[in-house]
């Protein structure tokens, strides 16, 4: 007799409750260079969405607009039920979104430690027990505290910029390639990792990758794009089944 | 009337001064802040030579000026080679030294300099008045207005342009940008001192502070008040600071100590509100006469048609040339006509090995970019470069275009051992880069782009442009008419004398690959050719490509969209953490599954 | 004894350039803050130096206010003019100048430097031919083994060194010190973590003005205090900076600056007075035209320098 609301809220395809982040005819460029033609894209509560496309397909511009860094040019961004189409990066950490780039991830001169206090710099208070948490995630980045960033490895560099994106408290991630440069064992180990924190936290992530079939593991939901628009939209279950990705790159 | 003459004298002397700055700064980009330095080396040169020595004016002014285009050679060749920070703070330290130093030599007159300096005599008149001072500044300014007019609005001013706006770019179509730096200091610097020995003696006497920093800053300020790289602009920026310096001396008298303040507060204050409101300066660089010209008489297709036309008589008429000084010389000639006839037909050697590298390594640090590359490619064919990102593949074009060094391995071009040669040699002797960032010369026409990527152009020399200007005018014909023909080739022959930095990211795609071509190389290394552009374009992009390839071209491309590498690459190279694993035909490469894994991930 | 007499001549010297020397590695350290964390050539840093030094000295001595207020209030002002540098000048202009904006700025700035300091002395209504003078700490000289110096000189040593320190251990341990090397090592990511650089922008021409200050405050002790003081230190705070290399620690800045200050002090004994500033100009030379040689043949002038950063991330796409 009582709709079971809480099914219905969790439905990702709900209109209303549930989702955290709507993209909706979303057109973007770099100066006279329009990159994106028309993305929509949508994300939920708790969610891990993947992005993939070959190099120069807008995944990484997508990034940038929801996040603020540049300006779109048409279409709407709805973060938290809140218009923030012309929202500025600096805000939307605020808001909860944080975007971590595949390169220049880290501040590479400054210790492990620095590196992770400045990601809450804004919540002094919070900081203790979201470094705890970062720790419990990435034991070795307690371990070398004192090490310069710069100096760690690849993997371990990554991982420290999502610990810096954690110490943030965001409720949305934005992460561009966090495969890049690292070996199928890392990449599993970082891809466990932000699986664990997504469900634990109710932590949405969208990260964009060319590493489909290990991505493909820890994601619900998974994009295509290929020259600014999205040419595909599938659950991850489904992708698994094919038996190549060359045609949709 | 007097007061107006001297006045005007000034301008001419301060036009001098910033006519040849803004050569340096507003063309070739070098922010220099010791060009009233110059200034004291040709005027205490000119001063001492024409007061201990009792030579005449005019060679007293040109050996000073010499001296100052000697200092500025030796102070700019250390600073050609780094960044520009280095520059500034050569300039700076520099500005600071020489006032030091000729402030220290007893025989300059130290702190308090040299007064009393002879009044010059230029063919037989005494210079004493204004009036008479004004005639011989204004002449030397317009001579000066000349030299740098020809500089830079010709094949050398081209390459200066190139040089400001990428120096990589540059040194990738041929240039050796070191050369043009320090050739174009060491003129401009030249001229400082003729302007520093003018005002000197203009003034009877010279002393170290009239050559300072803050002399050398308000130089900069007329540059770019009247607007960099616009040499009118800098002859109103001239004027304008003179006049106001006037005005304010004038205009302003309220007390005796505190006059001088208060100008010089309104003057800084102008200055501010200048960049405030004006930053770009006031005429722009595109401003220029001839430009204004054609606003006026709109051009029509047809014009364009009867230029394409002239061009094509004018190639007639190369062969029928007469002798003497507008001869071009044979050497030329050959280098004219023999690659356009490459282009056109199929050069021989269809699937001969073009480029060869052996054993490429280059280690950043930890990282292995390079290790032990082997790689071969062919004439009239397309090899692919494909990998995961990180594998190296453009470390590899940097490495064959010598870019950056490599630890080890040898680079063969058309049997000729190329490993230890500098990338601008590289690019004119056959093979040549196109950058994933694109790089072109956004500040200059579509044509001009193309123009300055053409090789061995006798107007790229100093020498040439004022000694044999009809040879410098013949190729400069030629290289137009080259030039029109590879951007026909890639359609955007319409679009010549539009800016480049307006097109649309894929027609300035298609231009960097114009302007790869017009370097005539026969090895092409092209990066990421259809990434970031639309359908349409990438089909444009292929279909040029492979033209190319029927032309005889070897082209090299680096490719993510793999299906582009699948219909245009004969072979492919997989690279993976800078090694090559794996090399065939795409089908066969997609067929195996080790290289599935290493694309898309492995389970 | 004549030896002996030279020796200590000598090292006379170079105390007194040990002592110079700190002041530059001081002013060195204000001038690279900005160039480093915000890239604008704020030659006007000229300014702020020049009004801390003049306006501590007139507002001591010709209102009644006391030298450490008049200080205080000196270092207020000098800082008070930088933000209203970098807000009202340096921000539209580089809004509006586009790919110009460095040119644009750097004349801006020379601007301010010429204007505002004759503002100053045409509202002072000049002043005393000499400069003003900021007497309060003794200058009563001290002699050791043949050596002069006076309490200035030692307080001048131990103030601009403690200002050294003082950088470094805000910049490395403080919230602020954090966000400000965030933001000058890496922008991008300053941005996503929400640090507003243009707020940080700020607080380093403050920094800026507050350390130079105190080197103008403590020169004028030392000599006189004009208002187009700032025209000498900015150069040496430029070469100084730059040859520290941009962005290094305070500490680095400070040592280099007391090494140019030493040989220019050493050099007196060699040289005169007018010559000793192009020893500082030769030291230089000879900086960059070594540098450059590794640029044009790295084979025959390389030194193996481990990497300071090892595995980062890749830097050649591709």
């Amino acid at each position: 007799m009582e709709a079971p609301e809480s099914v219905a809220n969790n439905a990702p395809d709900s209109a209303t409750a549930g989702i955290l982040l709507e993209v909706k005819g979303l057109q973007a460029g770099y100066g006279r260079r329009p990159v994106l033609f028309e993305v929509d894209l949508h994300i939920g509560v708790g969610e891990i969405v993947a992005m993939f496309g070959h190099n120069g397909a807008g995944k990484t511009t997508t990034l940038n607009s929801i996040f603020g860094r540049i300006r779109s040019s048409a279409g709407t961004i709805q973060f938290a039920g809140e218009d923030i189409t012309h929202g500025k990066g600096i805000a939307n950490v605020g808001r909860g979104m944080t975007l971590i780039p595949a390169e220049q991830f880290v501040f590479g001169d400054l210790t492990v430690l620095d590196n992770l206090r400045l990601g809450a710099f804004g919540n002094p208070s919070e900081m203790h027990e979201r470094m705890a948490q970062v720790y419990e995630l990435f034991p070795i980045l307690e371990e070398r505290t004192k090490q310069m960033a710069g100096t760690m490895s690849g993997g371990q560099q990554r991982m420290l910029s999502i610990g810096i994106a954690l110490m943030t408290g965001p409720k949305l991630l934005l992460l561009d390639e966090p495969s890049l440069g690292l070996s199928p064992a890392l990449v599993q180990q970082m891809m466990a990792a932000i699986g664990r924190l997504a469900h634990e936290q109710q932590l949405s992530v969208l990260m964009v990758e060319q590493n489909v079939v290990q991505t493909l593991d820890v994601v619900d939901r998974a994009y295509f794009m290929r020259g600014g628009r999205i040419i595909l939209e599938e659950p991850s279950e489904q992708l698994k089944g094919r038996d190549s990705y060359w045609d949709l790159f | 009337m007097q007061q107006f003459y001297n006045q005007a004298t000034l301008i001419a002397i301060y036009a001098i001064y910033a006519i040849s700055l803004n050569v340096l700064l507003g063309f070739t980009g070098q922010l220099s802040v010791a060009h009233a330095a110059f200034g004291a080396v040709g005027g205490y040169i000119a001063a001492y030579l024409g007061l201990d020595h009792g030579w005449a004016f005019i060679p007293c002014l040109l050996i000073g000026g010499a001296g100052a285009g000697v200092a500025g050679v030796l102070a700019s060749l250390p600073a050609s080679y780094l960044d520009v920070r280095f520059m500034i703070l050569l300039t700076l330290a520099l500005s600071t030294a020489i006032i030091a130093v000729v402030g220290a030599i007893p025989a300059l007159g130290g702190a308090t300099g040299l007064t009393s300096l002879p009044f010059p005599s230029v063919f037989g008149t005494t210079l004493l008045e204004p009036s008479q001072w004004f005639r011989v500044a204004l002449v030397i300014g317009l001579i000066v207005l000349a030299i740098c007019w020809r500089m830079v609005h010709s094949p050398f001013g081209r390459v200066l342009r190139g040089v400001r706006e990428d120096e990589v770019a540059t040194r990738g179509v041929g240039k050796n940008v070191v050369r043009y730096k320090v050739t174009v200091f060491g003129v401009t610097a030249a001229m400082a001192g003729v302007a520093g020995a003018l005002i000197s003696y203009y003034d009877s006497s010279i002393q170290p502070t009239a050559f300072g920093l803050p002399q050398s800053l308000e130089i900069i300020a007329m540059v770019v008040i009247g607007g960099t790289a616009n040499l009118l602009g800098s002859i109103l920026g001239a004027t304008i600071l003179t006049l106001v310096t006037y005005i304010l001396s004038n205009v302003i008298n309220i007390s005796a100590t505190t006059t001088g303040y208060v100008q010089l507060f309104i003057y800084g204050l102008l200055i501010i509100a200048f960049m405030m409101l004006l930053p770009q300066g006031l005429l722009r660089e595109r401003w220029t006469i001839e430009r204004l010209w054609a606003r006026l008489r709109p051009r029509s297709a047809a014009d364009h048609a009867a230029d394409v036309a002239a061009l094509d008589v004018a190639d007639g008429g190369l062969h029928a040339a007469a002798g003497g000084d507008s001869a071009v010389t044979a050497d030329e000639l050959a280098v004219a006509t023999g690659p356009v006839a490459a282009v056109n037909g199929r050069s021989n050697g269809v699937g001969k090995i073009a480029l060869e590298a052996h054993g490429l390594r280059k280690y950043f640090g930890g990282i292995r970019a390079a290790d032990e590359l082997h790689l071969e490619l062919r004439s009239g064919q397309i090899t692919g470069l494909i990998g995961p990102n990180g594998a190296g593949k453009t470390t590899v074009f940097n490495l064959l275009t010598r870019v950056i060094p490599p630890d080890a391995g040898v680079v063969t071009l058309s049997d000729q051992l190329v490993t230890d040669w500098t990338p601008n040699r590289i690019a004119t002797s056959g093979m040549s880069r196109s950058y994933q960032d694109v790089r072109i010369f956004a500040r200059m026409s579509v044509l001009e782009n193309v123009l300055i990527a053409i090789p061995h152009q006798p107007g790229e020399r100093l020498l040439n442009l004022f000694l044999r200007p009809l040879a410098v005018r013949k190729f400069e014909r030629e290289a137009r008419r080259r030039a029109m023909e590879h951007l026909r080739f890639v359609g955007l022959a319409e679009y010549a004398d539009a800016e480049a930095g307006g097109l649309p990211f894929g027609d300035q795609k298609l231009l960097a690959l114009a302007r790869l071509l017009a370097t005539e190389a026969d090895v092409l290394l092209l990066d990421e050719p259809a990434s970031g552009i639309d359908i349409d374009g990438v089909e444009r992009m292929l279909q040029l490509i492979e033209q190319l390839r029927e032309r005889g071209k070897c082209v090299c491309i680096v490719e993510h969209n793999l299906h582009v590498v699948e219909r245009l690459a004969d072979r492919v190279y997989f690279m993976e953490a800078g090694r090559i694993t794996a090399e065939g035909t795409m089908t066969e490469l997609m067929g195996q599954e080790r290289l599935a894994e290493v694309y898309f991930g492995s389970s | 004894m004549i030896a002996l007499a030279s020796v200590s001549g000598f090292v006379q010297y170079v105390i007194d350039g040990l002592i110079n020397g700190s002041g530059y590695g001081l002013i060195g350290l204000s001038f690279g803050l900005i160039v480093a964390v915000t890239g604008r050539f704020h030659f006007a840093w000229a300014t702020s130096y020049a009004i801390a030094g003049f306006f501590s000295a007139y507002i001591a001595s010709t209102t009644g206010i006391p030298v450490v207020p008049s200080i205080i209030i000196g270092l207020i002002a000098g800082a008070v003019f930088n933000i209203l540098a970098e807000v009202f000048v340096y921000r539209p202009v580089a809004a509006k100048a586009g790919t110009q904006a460095l040119l644009a700025i750097f004349v801006a700035s020379f601007g301010l430097t010429i204007a505002v300091p004759n503002l100053v002395a045409w509202i002072v209504g000049g002043g005393p031919a000499g400069g003003e003078n900021l007497n309060w700490i003794s200058t009563a000289p001290h002699s050791i083994g043949g050596v002069t110096f006076t309490t200035l000189d030692v307080v001048y040593v131990v103030v601009t060194w403690a200002c050294g320190i003082g950088t470094w251990v805000l910049l490395r341990y403080s919230s602020l010190g954090r966000r400000i090397r965030a933001v000058q090592v890496n922008p991008g990511m300053s941005e996503a973590v929400g640090i507003n650089s243009g707020n940080i922008y700020i607080a380093v021409f403050v920094l800026s003005a507050l350390l130079g200050g105190v080197a103008a405050i403590l020169t004028t002790m030392r000599y006189t205090g004009t208002a187009n003081m700032g025209l000498t230190p900015v150069f040496y705070a430029f070469v100084v900076a730059f040859a520290a290399g941009l962005g290094r620690s305070p500490i680095r800045i400070m040592v280099v600056g007391t090494a140019i200050g030493i040989v220019e002090g050493a050099s007196a004994q060699w040289l005169n007075v007018q010559w000793q500033q192009v020893v500082v100009f030769a030291i230089l030379l000879i900086y960059l035209i070594f540098k450059a040689a590794r640029v044009w043949r790295p084979s025959l002038f390389q030194f193996t320098i481990p990497g300071r950063s090892g595995v980062t991330t890749t830097t050649e796409p591709g």
